[in-house]
């Protein structure tokens, strides 16, 4: 039965408030997840019971949108994946292999599904995650130093969540 | 062959919904989703249906509706206002389970059934607790809260937790709660009290005088007072040779006093602006339906093969290979490598005796140990050399390999360059 606060809401989902309000706890964004990482969220909480959540840690996201692309309600805005904000990757430095010069590692750079705009490789090297990160949590489900932490954008002020608008 | 009355449609098809979405969910996750959704709102080849409530509370909440959402609606709006309640005793689970709570109640206990006290308000009650429920909705909530009283869409959504996520939910608790409280004190309770779902669709009904409708006929009526077919067969407890407009209100058109009393006087049949030739014959219904499905399900066979994704599942055992390749000078270079096509390795550490660096690096295909390991210059080693691997999975589970190396690659007319350095 554990599960964490921490979770992302599926892509294109707009802030928090808009999107508990429009959300019908349908389920089907979890049903058509080709991969899984939908999970509808369980618990006594009835406001929150059977809305979706996503787990970096156990499934990632990869940004197929297919599950805002069938969202009757519009709580998942139908977005391109560059306007996608879920949250905002961190990557610690100081465990990170490739920057502690332990070893090359790019699992994380390899694995970004919007390569060169959400994480770039510093002097050919070194990943930075940029402003750009739709923070799908892909770098942290792989990162074998765990360097990486998604931060939900609900949880961060001065972001703007993706889906401005109706 | 005999043809089936009419009850045997209606459990048929009831059966028929409450399987239907156990078998979604298995669907889904194998990767079927040409139907998809719960009771709340569903998908079936395109064609949006959803509950009306739950549209409701979120077109009050944000001022704004989908089109999806808007047909969804409409949909079993319009097959109230056709058709009566249908929903409840044709199409609801729930509905279904309470039904056969009541039978077995009556099966068990046959001696105490004494009629049926009459409850002609009940349409009152839920309402009343509709109101309440709506404006505490309004006031403190801004989701759709009354979703979660809906009992058809906790059924569905057990077997989407449970096919979907491995994990049991507890609202089976809060139904069979419900059912075992019905079936202590005999009456369908949350149907026909509390349920705020059909609320929608009665007031919905009641905009249609000519919609279909139980009508009796008095003088075809042969039944001894007080020992009434119709009484016993009914679902609601109600009385249907007294069907006044209140109670009417909360009659759901299951036909089942019409099926009792064809065996009796043929006084009570349905009644609607829908002329009888109109309707279709249900055998014949049945029998395009299944063509239907049948054909349906041979056209996207094909589709669903294409729509499959074969997601890698880390049951495989990991390819680990060693091997020593020999320059110029007696230089033996040893190069580790564990072959991961489909990404699901999230990690390999590696031990031996001539590994330096622990961690292997991924170009997503394979893992590879950077920099490369020289295992001696000059002389010739001691053969095998064993390295330990241990190979940890994206989901979770650990292999542990012991990799000897088989071959040596002679390649000593080259001076080992290391790119390293």
């Amino acid at each position: 039965m554990w599960q964490t606060s921490n979770f992302l809401r599926p892509p294109g989902a707009r802030s928090e408030k808009e999107f508990l309000s429009r959300c019908l706890q349908c389920g089907q964004c979890a049903q058509v997840c080709i991969f899984d990482c939908i999970k509808m969220r369980r618990g006594f909480n009835i406001f929150m019971a059977g809305t979706p959540e996503i787990n970096p840690k156990a499934a990632p996201c990869y940004l197929c949108m297919r599950c805002s692309e069938i969202c009757p309600s519009d709580a998942l805005h139908d977005v391109d994946i560059y306007d996608v904000r879920m949250g905002f990757a961190e990557l610690d430095r100081k465990k990170c292999y490739t920057w502690t010069e332990y070893l090359l590692c790019r699992s994380c750079y390899e694995r970004c599904p919007i390569k060169w705009k959400a994480m770039i490789l510093e002097r050919g090297d070194y990943p930075v995650i940029t402003d750009e990160c739709a923070g799908c949590g892909l770098c942290e489900h792989v990162c074998p130093a765990d360097a990486i932490v998604i931060t939900p954008t609900r949880f961060q002020k001065g972001r703007k969540d993706s889906g401005e608008g109706a | 062959m005999k043809k089936p009355d009419l009850k045997t449609y209606r459990r048929t098809f009831q059966i028929f919904i409450a399987v239907a979405f156990i078998v979604i969910p298995i669907l889904n996750r194998s990767r079927y989703s040409m139907v998809y959704g719960n009771f709340l709102s569903f998908h079936m080849f395109g064609i949006p249906i959803a509950d009306p409530l739950a549209v409701l509370q979120l077109t009050i909440k944000n001022v704004y509706f989908t089109l999806d959402n808007f047909i969804g609606a409409l949909l079993p709006l319009l097959l109230a206002l056709s058709l009566g309640t249908v929903f409840c005793s044709w199409i609801c689970p729930y509905g279904l389970f309470s039904e056969w709570t009541q039978r077995l109640k009556k099966k068990l206990l046959p001696r105490k059934f004494k009629g049926f006290p009459q409850y002609i308000h009940g349409f009152t009650f839920k309402m009343a607790v509709f109101v309440v429920g709506f404006a505490g909705f309004f006031l403190l909530s801004t989701t759709p809260v009354l979703n979660q009283l809906s009992t058809a869409a906790w059924y569905a959504r057990f077997f989407q937790y449970y096919f979907g996520q491995d994990f049991i939910s507890l609202c089976y608790l809060f139904l069979f709660g419900l059912l075992f409280i019905e079936f202590v004190t005999g009456k369908r309770l949350w149907c026909r009290y509390i349920c705020p779902q059909s609320v929608l669709i009665i007031l919905t009904k009641l905009l249609n005088p000519k919609r279909l409708r139980v009508k009796f006929a008095e003088e075809k009526c042969i039944c001894k007072p007080g020992y009434e077919r119709c009484d016993m067969a009914c679902t609601l407890s109600l009385h249907p040779k007294t069907l006044l407009d209140s109670v009417e209100t909360e009659c759901s058109n299951c036909g089942d006093c019409v099926v009792a009393c064809k065996k009796m006087g043929k006084a009570l049949a349905f009644d609607s602006f829908i002329p009888s030739s109109w309707l279709p014959d249900p055998w014949k219904a049945i029998k395009s339906v299944t063509a239907l499905a049948c054909f349906t399900v041979i056209a996207y066979g094909g589709y669903l093969g294409v729509q499959k994704i074969d997601w890698p599942q880390a049951k495989v055992n990991a390819e680990a290979t060693a091997v020593l390749t020999r320059y110029a000078n007696e230089t033996y270079v040893l190069n580790l490598e564990v072959q991961d096509p489909k990404g699901i390795i999230k990690k390999v550490e590696t031990e031996g005796k001539y590994v330096g660096m622990t961690t292997m690096l991924t170009n997503v295909k394979k893992w590879i140990n950077s920099p490369q390991i020289i295992v001696s210059e000059g002389t010739t080693p001691e053969l095998p050399i064993t390295t330990h691997m241990v190979i940890i999975f994206h989901d979770g589970h650990t292999e542990e390999v012991d990799v000897e190396t088989s071959t040596i690659f002679d390649n000593s007319s080259e001076v080992f360059d290391d790119p390293w350095f």
